[in-house]
């Protein structure tokens, strides 16, 4: 267990270091001046020497590429142009709101998704039930995550006036995790929260009726089902297998349920670091680009090493080797 | 020594063994081509504390009536009948009066103890699952018994624990019926319990069961292709062909005096020890259609003693000995067939019969 | 030289058994998936819905009452600024002062251009790397499919947003980043396809008769990937009409031209999503309805051909 564990951290690891080195090689794609990307224009001579020279700009491109790492291993992204602060500092507590919403959306999403897909898996082949549920997950499937978002806006927020749905709305004092727990930020996390969770059904739903359609027909549930439990308990011992192949999808997934984060977060003007990436491009500040990207790529490497533990803790057949 | 206090701890609540009546039993299937009548009229009892064997090639319906009793069956099967347990007919139940009923009167012995279990779960929380279904005890309590019961089949009770993946076949045929004698049952059904083992664990299982049905005296079925299984298990005989019941009887009757010549058939497939020289002959041919079943006796296209009479007029199940009853037309001289069934080239005239009569019909 | 002759009729066996696997046309799975998604009650109404789309891509100019690009005044002289849909505009005006008909109508055209030249570049590239990763094995295998595994652990959007801003927001570098992006789980499922079809007797068959690796690729192995491939082109093209969608959405849309995206961004960044109902729902409810139809036809033919999802 503890080799295997390790074994993934390592390749987590060399991952983390193929994104870094891809993004090193990105950034310097540009058609204009690379050094115009990290470095301000309009600065003298002698700061805009300086400041090359403090984030690699300087030298072979080999060099540029350790000093380039050696800045990234230290946690230094550059400065931000247009925030003047550095990009690391800028970006910390945009986690801290990426995590507030993507973590309950996730969770409610795959939650909901799973429930209704056991619920359609199990219906009569050829129900309304199926049909719809299927027809119905289908189509939502096909709303892209910002149609949603606005839906969801002009629906909740300006029709109904329920909720609102633009930023985060006003925090507490302090500086620990207690800030959060106004009411005004936890009406705030609402719509964005129930939008995501709404983005993640449809697929989660697919996928768990698929898995159980199939283990409808296992012997075990035979078995099970004889020795005379409730229905519901024979659908769960389906369901608890058919988990297996959606966490086994979860692990592609991810990479595209950033997709899904960092649109919500604009549509809600939530300040995560998916919008802070999208402000920055548009703002060509390319220190905080380079800096979001790669905490997004890391979010999503821990999220897979997540993913297959936890199929590992389900599946007792997995072998730690 | 420490088996008959595990047999008194594990088995507390001494049910009585059941009765079993089926009545007519038939079951369709609509598929696309029109209904399949995978059972088609059978009739059955089994007595309180008696073994029937129900025996017949694959495909001849023998499983379909296990499910059937359980109400195993897909959505699309048509059952009709009645099937008495205890004077409680299961086919008219309530869902909430079956799952009353399931496991505490009637348990399954699967087919295949290889993918029985359920995969992600410990076997004994599995058995623990069945018991806490029915009975109102605390987990731990049944936990304990599921060690009784892990002990009565012979596993170390310590391996509860596992996952199935780590059980070999016959450990998992065994667990599977532990699990079947976690309610004690008054019927058990085993489908095929043997079929998945090699020779050595099948022996093993089939001594286990035999044992169990000493120390325990449930009524039981035992439903299986193989007929030295039925030999050493079961007092009461039952033979099927295409949907139905064609010979049934006593055990050693049915065997040493068969009056059908499917049974006789069969007795030549399977070696016997009692005559080592006897040969091994299998019946050529396969089962008629259960879409479009052949008027008259269904065994008639393979049968070589076969007559004008056989294709047109359906022997009724008959009374040929003091329980011993047959479907065929001719018991008077089932002395002759009996005698001639014994050598290869009487069913070696089948086949050529079969191939002229699948060109004289057309059809295969 | 018994030795020979027996070598003589091997290959003559060979080569009999060969043959047989030979014989599906390269477009027969196209044609197997038509016939298949009109017996389909909803894709054949996703079917209908992606014509009336491509008629209207084709024929816009025939259509569209304005240009799309031309800012408009009303009769009474001022700019025809977020005007209500009317007998004049028949889905409104933007902020802009645009028909919004007239762009939605351009908008279908792009998104055409965008998913079909996507797909087409996503449908050869995977199939290329599937058939090269699946025939070849070991070495080859392993290089491709390692880096398939990297591909997969990067964020789609985010690394699109930062490609496109970089590359130059046109619509020629969306589709290759969106090109790039889709390739990799398509070339692991032909992949997967190409495993299995090479164990097959008659590819044995035609190695032993000393067919050559290129032979069998096109005669044996790709008639057979064709139904996975094709499949996953369709959905490609879903997938880069939304990418497409949602890179312009946040900005990083072709500014020469206007896609369904690009209105939304526009109407979402005048914060008119409030008020003009008419510019916002025509662009979402063609982007769903394109989508969701070619996800319908997916579907659709997953269910009919995945054995496991079929039941008698």
């Amino acid at each position: 267990m503890r080799a295997y564990i390790a074994r993934r951290l390592l390749q987590a690891a060399l991952v983390v270091f193929g994104v870094i080195t891809m993004m090193f090689f990105l950034f310097r794609l540009m058609p204009a001046d690379p050094t115009t990307m990290l470095v301000q224009a309009g600065l003298p001579d002698e700061a805009r020497q300086q400041l090359l020279e403090r984030w690699g700009l300087t030298g072979s491109l080999s060099a540029q590429y350790w000093r380039y790492l050696a800045n990234i291993a230290t946690g230094e992204f550059g400065s931000s142009f247009f925030y003047q602060r550095p990009a690391g500092e800028v970006l910390l507590p945009r986690i801290l709101n990426t995590a507030w919403i993507a973590i309950p959306g996730i969770l409610l999403g795959t939650l909901f998704g799973c429930t209704l897909g056991v619920a359609v898996g199990w219906a009569r082949r050829g129900s309304v039930l199926e049909r719809a549920g299927i027809f119905l997950a289908t189509i939502v499937r096909g709303v892209p995550s910002f149609v949603l978002g606005i839906f969801m806006l002009m629906i909740f927020s300006t029709w109904l006036r329920w909720l609102p749905g633009f930023g985060i709305g006003q925090l507490g004092s302090g500086s620990g995790i207690e800030r959060f727990f106004t009411w005004s930020f936890l009406h705030h996390l609402i719509l964005p929260t129930l939008t995501l969770a709404i983005f993640f059904i449809p697929e989660n739903l697919l996928l768990m009726r698929a898995g159980i359609v199939e283990s409808r027909g296992e012997d075990y549930l035979e078995l099970v089902r004889a020795k005379g439990v409730s229905e519901a308990r024979v659908a769960w011992h389906a369901a608890r297998n058919s988990l297996l192949p959606v966490i086994t999808w979860l692990f592609p997934a991810l990479a595209e349920t950033v997709a899904g984060i960092v649109v919500i977060e604009v549509v809600f003007s939530w300040p995560g670091v998916g919008r802070e990436l999208v402000l920055a491009v548009n703002r060509q500040d390319y220190p905080i680009a380079q800096a979001a990207f790669f905490m997004l790529a890391v979010m999503i490497v821990l999220a897979n090493l997540l993913a297959d533990l936890v199929y590992a803790k389900l599946d007792p057949r997995v072998t730690y080797t | 020594m420490s088996v008959p206090a595990v047999k008194a701890a594990a088995l507390v609540d001494r049910k009585p063994p059941v009765h079993m009546r089926i009545d007519e039993l038939r079951v369709n299937y609509r598929v696309a081509a029109g209904y399949l009548k995978a059972v088609d009229g059978v009739s059955l009892e089994v007595r309180p504390g008696e073994t029937i064997g129900l025996v017949g090639e694959s495909g001849c319906g023998k499983s379909t009536v296990a499910k059937a009793i359980l109400r195993l069956l897909p959505e699309d099967a048509r059952v009709e009948g009645r099937i008495l347990l205890d004077g409680e007919d299961v086919l008219r139940m309530s869902n909430k009066e079956l799952r009353r009923i399931r496991w505490t009167k009637l348990a399954f012995i699967t087919q295949s103890a290889m993918n029985s279990l359920d995969p992600v779960y410990r076997i004994g929380d599995q058995i623990v699952e069945s018991i806490l279904a029915h009975e109102n005890v605390g987990k731990e309590q049944a936990w304990r018994r599921a060690e009784e019961l892990f002990t009565l089949v012979g596993i170390k009770p310590a391996r509860l624990k596992d996952y199935p993946h780590q059980f070999s076949g016959g450990m998992r045929q065994r667990a599977v019926i532990a699990m079947a004698l976690s309610l004690n049952a008054g019927l058990l059904l085993a489908d095929e319990p043997t079929t998945a083992l090699d020779s050595i664990m099948q022996d093993q299982v089939l001594a286990r069961i035999r044992r169990l049905q000493e120390e325990l005296s449930r009524s039981m079925i035992l439903v299986t292709h193989d007929m030295a299984v039925v030999a050493e298990t079961c007092q009461t005989l039952a033979v099927m062909y295409a949907g139905k019941i064609i010979e049934t009887g006593p055990v050693a009757d049915v065997l040493t005096n068969p009056f059908h010549p499917y049974t006789m058939g069969l007795r030549n497939a399977f070696p016997r020890i009692d005559d080592e020289r006897r040969q091994l002959i299998s019946i050529p041919g396969n089962l008629p259609s259960l879409l479009d079943p052949p008027r008259g006796c269904r065994f008639a296209s393979r049968c070589p003693f076969r007559t004008e009479r056989c294709t047109r007029e359906e022997p009724a199940l008959l009374k040929v000995g003091e329980r011993q009853f047959s479907a065929c037309h001719y018991p008077d001289q089932a002395g002759e067939f009996r005698a001639r069934a014994e050598e290869r080239r009487t069913w070696d005239r089948v086949d050529p019969m079969l191939r002229a009569a699948s060109a004289a019909g057309g059809g295969p | 030289m018994t030795l020979a002759i027996d070598r003589a009729a091997q290959r003559q066996r060979a080569l009999e058994i060969w043959s047989r696997g030979k014989g599906t046309s390269f477009f027969a799975p196209v044609v197997e998936m038509g016939r298949i998604l009109v017996r389909d009650r909803l894709a054949l109404a996703g079917l209908i819905i992606i014509g009336i789309f491509l008629a209207i891509a084709v024929f816009g100019d025939l259509i569209a009452p304005y240009d799309p690009f031309q800012t408009l005044r009303s009769p009474k002289g001022g700019l025809a600024r977020l005007e209500r849909p009317s007998a004049l505009h028949w889905l409104g005006t933007t902020a802009y002062a645009k028909d919004v008909f007239s762009e939605l109508i351009l908008g279908t055209r792009v998104a055409f251009i965008v998913g079909l030249s996507a797909a087409i570049v996503v449908g050869f590239v995977s199939t290329l790397l599937g058939l090269i990763s699946g025939y070849f094995g070991r070495y080859v295998d392993d290089a491709i499919m390692r880096v398939t595994d990297f591909a997969l652990s990067i964020p789609t959007l985010p690394i699109a947003i930062v490609a496109v801003a970089i590359l130059g927001p046109s619509l020629r570098n969306i589709i290759i980043v969106i090109a790039l992006l889709f390739w990799r789980n398509g070339a692991r499922i032909v992949r997967s396809v190409v495993l299995t079809e090479k164990e097959k007797v008659y590819v044995q068959a035609a190695r032993a008769a000393g067919a050559s690796h290129f032979y069998i690729m096109r005669v044996h192995i790709l008639p057979n990937v064709m139904p996975v491939a094709f499949l996953w082109m369709t959905m490609s093209v879903a997938f880069a009409v939304l990418a497409e969608a949602s890179l312009s959405f946040l900005g990083l849309g072709d500014p020469n031209t206007v896609s369904w995206g690009q209105m939304l961004n526009l109407a979402f960044t005048t914060g008119s999503i409030r008020t003009a109902w008419w510019w916002v729902l025509p662009p979402s409810l063609c982007l769903v309805l394109l989508i969701s139809s070619i996800y319908v036809i997916g579907r659709a033919y997953e269910e009919k051909t995945n054995p496991r999802l079929r039941r008698a």
